[in-house]
């Protein structure tokens, strides 16, 4: 029972080579003080640019706040118009409501006037006094598209 | 009246957006939980074997309900001081960074308040309240 | 093609059954989960996308309080219970999540201090000419640190230690208990991610928030495949001893920053 190439598996020829226990580092690695001095070189060079970052931003916000000083003014008369617009409707709606009344005073309340050109008392309305003549989906729609 | 009803109701939805989210949250939770309670139940809590407290195959020895250390409850006092303390700069940084104040002032008043911080921590170091061993 | 999986991994633990254990806190113990999952996924207000539909001003405050609050879940679910694992993993928990705050509310004051606001967008888009993480790395990597054990995540996930407590504060669940209490655990993990990028690295734009945002929340992940679990007394010495001195001292380097940026 012959087996033609058969051949036993045995060590290499000289035998095996030493066991290359020790650790082979391929990537020349930086030394510590090296590594310390990169760290501390780009921390500082980040400080420094940061500053300059806060003062960059910090003008930013200034002219921001300022540029809503000087539009101030605009808005604000804008807001009034709108409130003026809304109380005029109100005042529309009810003289519509009770015109068949006969002694009615539209935008009276027992006989006391209720809108005031007095700017101490402008704005002073209940939001549902306010808001009693619209539609609460018209409004919301009208707040969040404009 | 309704209608008076009504407009209140429209300035307090306009405020609410957020509150909405919140609600979102809680009722997307709340309706995964109980659906899922319902889908899986197998008879709660009637087997008693199967409901007892887990405990590596062992009859369970005692309440769970016991005492613990006193190191918690120490680590919580120290954290209890060292949480106002954070606490109180949030509002410090606030003024300083909004540009309220000149930086200096709050820088002094502040510095002062950080160097007592680290004196306190450095005492509760000394003392031996951080060692946990 | 294994995208139904997920989906159905779902709905298996969607049904999969619960018990009451004897002798608990039933209304606790069902509500804990509940409380877990409804305040992480509250966090998530503070999503720091350039599109946001929402954004509001004390957001970093938001996170602090909700961070804190956080705790509760882990205390209601493990004393509820009434289980020695779970008793142990809520004490673990909930010592190792307090010490943690210290240093993360004044780690956070650091980038907000830089950028000038208390609005996460704000301190997001600061960012312009350098990233926060290379004014100093320090604060970058303690705020690492103290977000892996502000969320329990390995190598600091001592509440949960597998090999010591069975699982922890949650032993005794099953079903959507455990599905919210792991959904609630996962969302802050992504959610801190998120904020990480954005607080030192300024991502704004929704693709660099979610990618990098997912890659640190990555490296999560695979920190708890390389590094073993530390011992309790070095958790809490590395939170007292190391953490908190460094959190000081960013807040002060912040405000020197601030003044000096005054003064040029």
């Amino acid at each position: 029972m012959s087996r033609s190439g058969f051949r036993q598996d045995m060590p290499p020829t000289g035998g095996y080579g030493d066991i290359p226990y020790k650790k082979a580092l391929q990537i020349p690695r930086l030394k510590g003080y090296t590594k310390i001095a990169i760290a501390t070189g780009i921390t500082l060079a980040g400080m420094y640019v940061c500053t300059k970052q806060i003062q960059m931003n910090s003008r930013l916000r200034w002219e921001e706040n300022d540029a809503r000083l000087a539009t101030w003014p605009l808005v604000k008369a804008e807001q009034d118009r709108l409130h003026l617009l809304q109380v005029r409707k109100n005042r529309d709606a009810e003289a519509e409501l009770m015109k068949n009344i006969p002694d009615w005073k539209v935008g009276t309340y027992y006989g006391k006037p209720i809108y005031h050109n007095a700017p101490e008392n402008h704005k002073a309305y209940s939001p549902d006094e306010y808001y009693v003549h619209s539609d609460p989906k018209k409004e919301l729609r009208s707040y969040y598209s404009n | 009246m309704n209608t008076v009803r009504i407009g209140f109701f429209v300035s307090v939805l306009l405020s609410m957006v957020f509150c909405w989210e919140l609600a979102g949250v809680g009722m997307m939770t709340c309706l995964l939980y109980c659906l899922s309670l319902v889908l899986g139940y197998r008879g709660g809590s009637q087997f008693r074997e199967k409901s007892s407290p887990y405990e590596c195959g062992f009859e369970p020895i005692g309440g769970a309900r016991s005492s613990f250390s006193l190191r918690f409850f120490l680590l919580a006092m120290v954290f209890m001081i060292f949480d106002v303390e954070v606490v109180l700069l949030f509002p410090a940084m606030a003024g300083m960074m909004m540009d309220f104040v000149p930086v200096s002032v709050y820088f002094q008043g502040f510095f002062f308040f950080l160097i007592l911080l680290l004196l306190g921590l450095w005492f509760e170091w000394s003392e031996g309240s951080l060692e946990w061993l | 093609m294994g995208l139904g999986q997920p989906i159905a991994d779902a709905f298996k633990l969607a049904s999969k059954g619960w018990i009451i254990p004897f002798r608990s806190n039933v209304m606790l113990y069902l509500f804990g989960p509940f409380i877990s999952f409804f305040i992480s996924f509250s966090m998530w207000y503070l999503l720091p996308f350039e599109s946001q539909v929402a954004s509001f001003k004390w957001a970093v405050i938001w996170f602090l309080c909700l961070s804190s609050v956080n705790v509760y879940g882990v205390i209601v679910s493990g004393w509820a219970s009434n289980s020695k694992y779970s008793m142990l993993g809520t004490m673990r928990g909930v010592a190792q999540v307090i010490s943690y705050e210290i240093s993360m509310g004044l780690l956070m004051l650091f980038p907000a201090v830089l950028g000038m606001s208390f609005e996460v967008y704000e301190i997001f888009s600061s960012q312009k000419w350098v990233w926060i993480a290379f004014v100093s790395y320090v604060a970058l990597v303690s705020w690492s640190i103290t977000m892996l054990a502000e969320v329990q995540r390995p190598p600091f996930d001592l509440a949960e230690g597998e090999s010591e407590l069975v699982s922890g504060y949650h032993v005794e669940y099953g079903g959507m208990g455990f599905t919210l209490l792991f959904l609630a655990e996962y969302g802050c993990l992504l959610l801190v991610g998120f904020m990480l990028v954005g607080l030192f690295f300024g991502a704004l734009e929704e693709f660099s928030v979610v990618f990098f945002g997912l890659m640190a929340a990555w490296c999560s992940v695979w920190l708890r495949a390389s590094v073993p679990r530390c011992r309790y007394d070095q958790l809490m010495m590395l939170s007292w001893k190391s953490l908190c001195p460094l959190g000081l001292g960013s807040v002060v380097l912040a405000m020197i920053m601030k003044i000096s940026a005054g003064l040029g």
